[in-house]
């Protein structure tokens, strides 16, 4: 049995595949954590196994693609909205303690991404990317304004930042703050931060000439170069687009030698799905940026016809079907 | 644009990483609107279709709640 981890709260990503799962008949089950936090079905561990309903899920799972798990959406418990919140971030907690013992005990199953690299240290992959000889952009850490001036003047003036892991939407009232866009760091900023900040990520910036983003799995990698270039505005970050004009996508194919170094790292990281940021410069050097185990693909799959989903679900029934047994 | 000025007081406090310096700020979005699966592709209608039979209940209507169900 294939089984998919997901979340209520919006996955754009997983109808897809869920169509595909549908198309190609495979044997799977969709839970998600608010599923099972409202009793919508049994599920039950103990001492020797895991069940859905009557299913036992530890005999019976063959592979798990994993797309998340449970919402920390507030809801309404009461009229006391702290009390309300303590009780959410309790229930958030207690809910992924049963997710983390799922990725420990599903002995039969091969995992996308695997639990390892859920959470895998951003500082760590590009590390990690160096030691493999992919080009990194420089990039710094540091809470210190001098260090910072340093950096920038090093750099040509010319440095972003963004956040050193996955910084979470903040609400505030009723609106949201949202810190994950890439941003320019201008002189003018440095010189009004105090001598010591909030540890920060600073990069140098690389005049990009592409943009890729390349979806994988296991060995397979599917590219699509994002045109960001065209458009003032996706310059730094291809996510803020101007929403009449999108950046235009092509499909793409990478270097054999990138391909080399991107698996040798990848299989040092234990990572076997998501997607990777690449950037090449105005001379046609590539330039990797980060990985996302658990990102977005059905825009760039679509918009490139990449067909990443089929093939993804091509290669878990295979698995459930035994024709593949460790990746 | 109050909110920003505080948040990026904040950053220059040193309080908050300076990727909050101007971000981006939204009003909160209460519903959360999964396209409908005939938005997303060829095949989920049909898919969707035989799901919708089971009676969904009000603002279930994507195929991953339907298959749930």
């Amino acid at each position: 049995m294939i089984l998919i981890l997901t979340t209520e709260e919006g996955d754009f990503s997983h109808p897809k595949f869920i169509d595909w799962l549908e198309n190609l008949e495979a044997n799977y089950l969709i839970i998600s954590g608010e599923q099972i936090s409202r009793g919508d079905v049994n599920f039950s561990i103990d001492d020797k196994n895991i069940y859905y309903n009557e299913i036992n899920l530890t005999k019976e799972v063959k592979c798990v693609f994993y797309r998340r798990w449970f919402s920390s959406t507030k809801k309404t418990f009461t009229i006391n909205k702290s009390f309300d919140n303590q009780v959410m971030k309790s229930l958030y907690s207690e809910m992924y303690e049963i997710r983390d013992f799922l990725f420990e005990n599903l002995p039969k199953a091969i995992w996308y991404p695997s639990p390892k690299s859920v959470s895998v240290n951003k500082i760590e992959i590009l590390k990690e990317a160096m030691n493999n000889e992919l080009n990194v952009p420089k990039f710094l850490i540091t809470n210190s304004k001098k260090r910072l001036i340093d950096f920038y003047t090093e750099n040509d003036c010319s440095i972003i930042t963004k956040a050193i892991g996955n910084l979470r939407i903040i609400t505030f009232d009723e609106d949201t703050i949202n810190p994950i866009y890439t941003k320019q760091v201008s002189r003018v900023l440095i010189d009004e931060l105090s001598n010591n900040f909030f540890p920060s990520f600073f990069q140098r910036i690389i005049i990009k000439k592409i943009e890729l983003r390349v979806l994988f799995f296991d060995d397979n990698f599917f590219t699509s170069a994002i045109l960001s270039q065209e458009n003032e505005m996706t310059m730094i970050d291809s996510r803020l687009y101007d929403e009449e004009i999108e950046s235009r996508l092509v499909p793409y194919e990478l270097k054999e030698e990138v391909k080399f170094k991107l698996i040798k790292m990848l299989k040092s990281l234990n990572i076997n799905i998501g997607c990777i940021d690449i950037i090449i410069d105005e001379k046609g050097e590539y330039y990797f940026l980060e990985i996302n185990p658990v990102g977005q693909i059905s825009g760039y799959s679509e918009r490139c016809f990449l067909n990443f989903e089929k093939k993804f679900i091509e290669n878990l029934i295979k698995i459930d079907n035994g024709e593949i047994i460790n990746c | 644009m109050e909110k920003l000025s505080i948040v990026n007081k904040l950053v220059l406090q040193g309080l908050l990483p300076v990727i909050f310096f101007n971000s981006q700020v939204k009003e909160k979005q209460t519903n959360y609107e999964i396209k409908k699966p005939n938005q997303i592709n060829f095949s989920i209608e049909k898919i969707n279709k035989k799901y919708l039979q089971k009676n969904l209940p009000d603002g279930h209507t994507n195929i991953l709640t339907s298959k749930m169900l």
